[in-house]
């Protein structure tokens, strides 16, 4: 009860949102494409770099090193997650899409937009991820 | 709050003189001669200044182009000794990344924001003001070296080994890692001051869906701005560091690593090229529409592609270390990357074209630039996919088909755009219009130029021609190349010629241009050309992405409009005000007070100066520099006896926003806050690249700590960590306290915070003077005591402001309703303890642990 006074206080004029979209799912779908990409592509280079330059997970199982079958895992990991986030906001925005009438306030217009342009933005991080699964699978890891 | 908002149109203010133009003309008044320059504030002024000074490095490194191609118009050339050369080619890169392209953009920024946003003045002016100083000093400063012949002679992304102290001693190199540090102060004040304003300061219905494409862009690259800059500062330092006090970052023996600098420049130095090329495509969003006579196609995609662009341009920073040696699958991922990035930069050009395809286009100078700004562009993007790929980069690496793609993406993808720009706007900047004929003639001349100076580089590039190099040997295929590329470029140099001459002419002919000679539909064309020196006697209002061409207008902006005493707002005309609003919806929330002129900028530039310069001439110079910098600030911030009547501050007429000073205790946040925010973002990122420098070192050395050195003791440092992280509570309370009208909490929070932040200082000097090993050791010591060093000047710059919040509060300055200062300290002070939870794992638990 008394979340949504304090944050009436912390952002007077803008958390009247007519429409139901938690701020959350709005902010966390808005950002999840960038942020899980981010991380991805971080984590992916500096595991193969000190995989290779250390000589750690280099072990064969199922004719893949181990590296290589950690990196394949975190990117279907990854792309399942934002493909998670584009549905979330895809669904969101469709349905303040159909639910449309002909008068509306400012702020369900600027929702709408946001939760089209988290879609939009996930679909583009999603591609990005997903391209990145074929190299690791065909690509030479160290040499 | 909502009282605030319902009342707004109902009361207006009322008697003859409160709105008249001329009180206003008189409150956003400037000095005039040598004051003005040194005083100026407001954001036109100040933007012009970027816009002026950015052009005239623009044609110095132009000259220096030329220069260039004379000496390489034909084999074995000696019009250039080697040495200039190589002070050449890197001036040239510098100033046009560093001094002209970033600056310029922001300097655009800075002039038409407001206009475009609907707002009489930036957030922050007198920091507007400092930047610019900043900016100026920088730059001179490195151009002077050229003339003195000590330029640095490192390229612009300043490799080491070769830029260290063992292979460049001497000022050079100096010049270039002291000179870009201090610069980038002023890129990322103007950054900030962009996003706060951009975020605060919207005409009411601005929300953010209806915000012109120009405004996204330059509130993208200011984010930008935030996270690609501090790595090369960090970089910088390092590489100061190593040059002047002997640390080891990068000195292989000692365990340093030369690719830590590549790693840290290009994660800044890729990012940099879309930190340019994204407000280019602003420019092309607002003249496009404008020619078209229909508004932008697909908005929503360019917001979508701008945005992924700022975001992916961080993952390619490796493609430019593609010759390094790196694991195959490791750069594999910044293929990807740079790939991928061609899917957003796509979707701009076809928005472009379909909006030029779907309208009717009307073709003017501004238009042909954009035409042309698409022909270049799109061959520089081509041949970035083809670089992207390993084994063709592999190829060309460090060839002139490098030279001709980055030109290609540069000029095409900034200059064209820029050009348009000017085209477009200069009758809003100086009330006169350029001359069509001329400027046809220009642009025709700088479009043949161009492509006859830089094709041939792909294939001179092909051919094995390699870049930087200040002659060849005649016989190898490559002189016809050379010469045809020294022809373009003089060419070009005609074109730019008359683009200047059109320029000069315009100004000395009276000033005759419409208030929107384009019929454009942006809010910068809804006042005059040039604008007043508030901008908008009546902030307008917005209910579409086109407001000049909605059909019908607001009604309560429409009755401001016409009724010159009245107000909706009740912005004050006595004193300089302009209108915050929310940041999402844009709606009315606060008057935000504005300063006026004052020469506290230039003097805090000119310490600041001061300070970095003493890293290059003497030490000592360094903590007189702090010392003054500080004093000033203290200045900069101290209210004057006006600002202490809270009444007078917070006064208004009936029905009036709530001030700025008093917004937070209504629950709004004035820019202060968000500044601070914006300060705190920068400084995370610079930590987040000091903890990046430390454990890459780590990664570097199979020996960590290097050299037979123990991890450091626990029991002290920890006992340290508590009390810095205790000190936070004080300060926590003290806020509390004074939010509740509790003087006394207040005081006691902010003295003992204080007295707990100069224990953990002491505490922490009785550690490091018990080392028996200094930041010269090794690189283990040298990233130690430069995350240690960096820290704690953090928590004294922590003591020097609460001291200065303290006197105020025993001044009895702040009050349940006024306290952000209070709060903001606050802010920063939690922030500097939380950095040290990453901070003490780094240093004292992951030599343990990893």
């Amino acid at each position: 009860m008394s979340r949504p006074k304090s944050r009436a206080k912390s952002r007077p004029n803008e958390a009247r949102v007519s429409v139901a979209v938690p701020p959350r799912t709005l902010w966390g779908s808005l950002a999840a494409g960038a942020v899980i990409w981010s991380l991805h592509l971080i984590v992916s280079y500096a595991l193969v770099s000190l995989a290779c330059e250390r000589g750690l997970l280099q072990a064969i199982v199922g004719g893949f090193a181990l590296v290589r079958w950690l990196t394949l895992g975190l990117t279907l990991l990854a792309a399942a997650a934002v493909l998670y986030a584009t549905v979330v906001a895809y669904r969101q925005w469709r349905q303040l899409e159909q639910s449309r009438t002909g008068q509306e306030d400012d702020t369900s217009g600027r929702v709408r937009f946001m939760l089209l342009l988290a879609a939009l933005l996930n679909g583009t991080f999603l591609l990005a991820i997903t391209v990145s699964f074929f190299p690791a699978l065909f690509l030479p890891l160290c040499d | 709050m909502t009282t605030v908002v319902s009342t707004m149109g109902k009361t207006g203010v009322n008697g003859a003189e409160v709105n008249s133009n001329d009180r206003l003309e008189q409150t956003w008044a400037t000095p005039t001669g040598i004051m003005r320059f040194l005083t100026a504030v407001n954001h036109r002024m100040v933007g012009a200044r970027y816009l002026v000074t950015g052009l005239t490095f623009f044609v110095l490194a132009g000259v220096a182009a030329l220069l260039m191609r004379i000496q390489l118009a034909v084999p074995e050339n000696t019009f250039l000794n080697p040495d200039l050369y190589n002070q050449l080619f890197t001036t040239h890169g510098t100033t046009m990344m560093f001094l002209f392209a970033v600056p310029i953009m922001e300097g655009i920024g800075i002039y038409l924001i407001p206009l475009m946003i609907g707002a009489r003045d930036m957030a922050f002016p007198k920091l507007n003001a400092f930047g610019y100083f900043v900016y100026l000093i920088a730059g001179v400063t490195i151009w002077g070296s050229l003339f003195f012949g000590v330029a640095p002679d490192g390229g612009w992304f300043n490799y080491v080994p070769l830029t260290g102290p063992e292979y460049s001693p001497g000022i050079r190199i100096d010049f270039y890692t002291t000179m870009i540090t201090f610069l980038e102060i002023a890129a990322l004040v103007a950054a900030i001051e962009l996003i706060v304003t951009i975020l605060t300061m919207r005409a009411p219905g601005m929300a953010i869906n209806r915000m012109p494409i120009f405004v996204w862009s330059i509130l993208i690259m200011a984010f930008m701005i935030v996270f690609a800059m501090p790595p090369l500062v960090v970089a910088s330092v390092e590489l100061a560091l190593d040059r002047v006090i002997g640390t080891q970052f990068f000195n292989v023996a000692a365990g340093g690593d030369p690719l830590l600098w590549q790693h840290l420049f290009w994660v800044f130095g890729h990012p940099e090229v879309y930190i340019i090329f994204v407000p280019a495509l602003g420019i092309v969003a607002a003249v496009a529409p404008t020619f078209a006579r229909r508004p932008i196609v697909a908005y929503e995609l360019l917001v979508l592609s701008l945005i992924a662009i700022g975001v992916i341009s961080f993952g390619l920073w490796v493609h430019h270390m593609f010759t390094t040696g790196l694991t195959p699958l490791g750069l594999s991922f910044f293929t990807v990357a740079s790939t991928v990035i061609g899917i957003p930069s796509g979707i701009q050009i076809f928005a472009l074209l379909a909006t030029l395809a779907s309208g009717r286009l009307i073709i003017k100078t501004a238009m042909l630039y954009i035409i042309g700004f698409v022909i270049v562009f799109v061959i520089g993007g081509i041949s970035g996919i083809m670089v992207a790929a390993v084994p063709f980069d592999q190829q060309v690496h460090d060839t002139y088909f490098v030279v001709a793609h980055f030109h290609y993406v540069l000029v095409g993808g900034a200059i064209f755009p820029l050009l348009a720009g000017t085209y477009y706007w200069f009758p809003k900047i100086t009330g006169r219009l350029l001359n069509e004929r001329l400027g046809a003639w220009g642009f025709w001349l700088f479009f043949i130029g161009f492509n006859v100076t830089f094709f041939p580089m792909h294939l001179t590039g092909f051919w094995g021609m390699p870049r930087r190099v200040y002659t060849f040997i005649p016989g190898l295929g490559w002189e016809w190349l050379n010469m045809l590329s020294t022809i373009g470029s003089f060419i070009l140099a005609v074109g730019l010629l008359l683009f200047l001459l059109d320029m000069l002419l315009a100004l000395r002919k009276p000033a005759d241009a419409p208030d929107n000679p384009w019929g454009a539909s942006t809010l910068e064309w809804a006042t005059a050309s040039p604008p007043p020196t508030y901008n908008f006697r009546t902030i307008p209002a917005v209910r579409s992405r086109d407001p000049l061409w909605e059909p019908v207008r607001d009604p309560l902006y429409e009755r401001d409009l016409a009724d010159p005493t009245w107000d909706r707002f009740g912005l004050r005309n006595d004193r300089r005000e302009s209108l915050g609003s929310s940041v999402l919806d844009a709606r009315p929330q606060q008057r935000i007070i504005l300063p006026g002129p004052t020469i506290v900028p230039f003097f805090l530039a000119l310490a600041v100066a001061f300070l970095f310069l003493g890293l290059m001439i003497n030490l000592w110079m360094v903590p007189i520099g702090a010392f003054i910098t500080f004093i000033l600030l203290a200045i900069w911030h101290w209210p004057s006896p006006e600002e202490r009547r809270l009444e007078e501050v917070t006064a208004g007429p009936p029905g009036a926003l709530p001030v700025s000073t008093v917004a937070d205790s209504v629950g709004i946040k004035p820019p202060f806050w968000w500044g601070m925010l914006g300060l705190i973002l920068i400084e995370a990122v610079v930590f987040a690249a000091l903890v990046a420098s430390y454990f890459y070192l780590h990664a570097s050395n199979q020996e960590w700590p290097i050299g037979g050195i123990k991890p450091p003791d626990l029991l002290l440092p920890s006992i340290n960590a508590l009390i810095l992280f205790a000190s936070s509570l004080p300060i926590y309370l003290a806020d509390r306290g004074i939010r509740r009208g509790n003087q006394t909490a207040l005081k006691v929070g902010l003295v003992i915070s204080f007295v707990m932040g100069l224990i953990f200082l002491t505490l922490k000097y009785i550690e490091y003077s018990s080392l028996d090993y200094n930041w010269t050791t090794n690189a283990y010591t040298s990233i130690v005591w430069t995350i240690t060093g960096f820290h704690s000047a953090h928590v004294i710059a922590l003591l020097l402001k609460t001291l200065v919040v303290g006197t105020w509060a025993f001044q009895g300055y702040f009050t349940e309703q006024r306290y952000t200062a209070v709060t903001v300290n606050g802010l920063y002070w939690h922030f500097v303890v939380i950095a040290w939870v990453p901070l003490f794992f780094t240093l004292y638990l992951s030599p343990r642990l990893i």
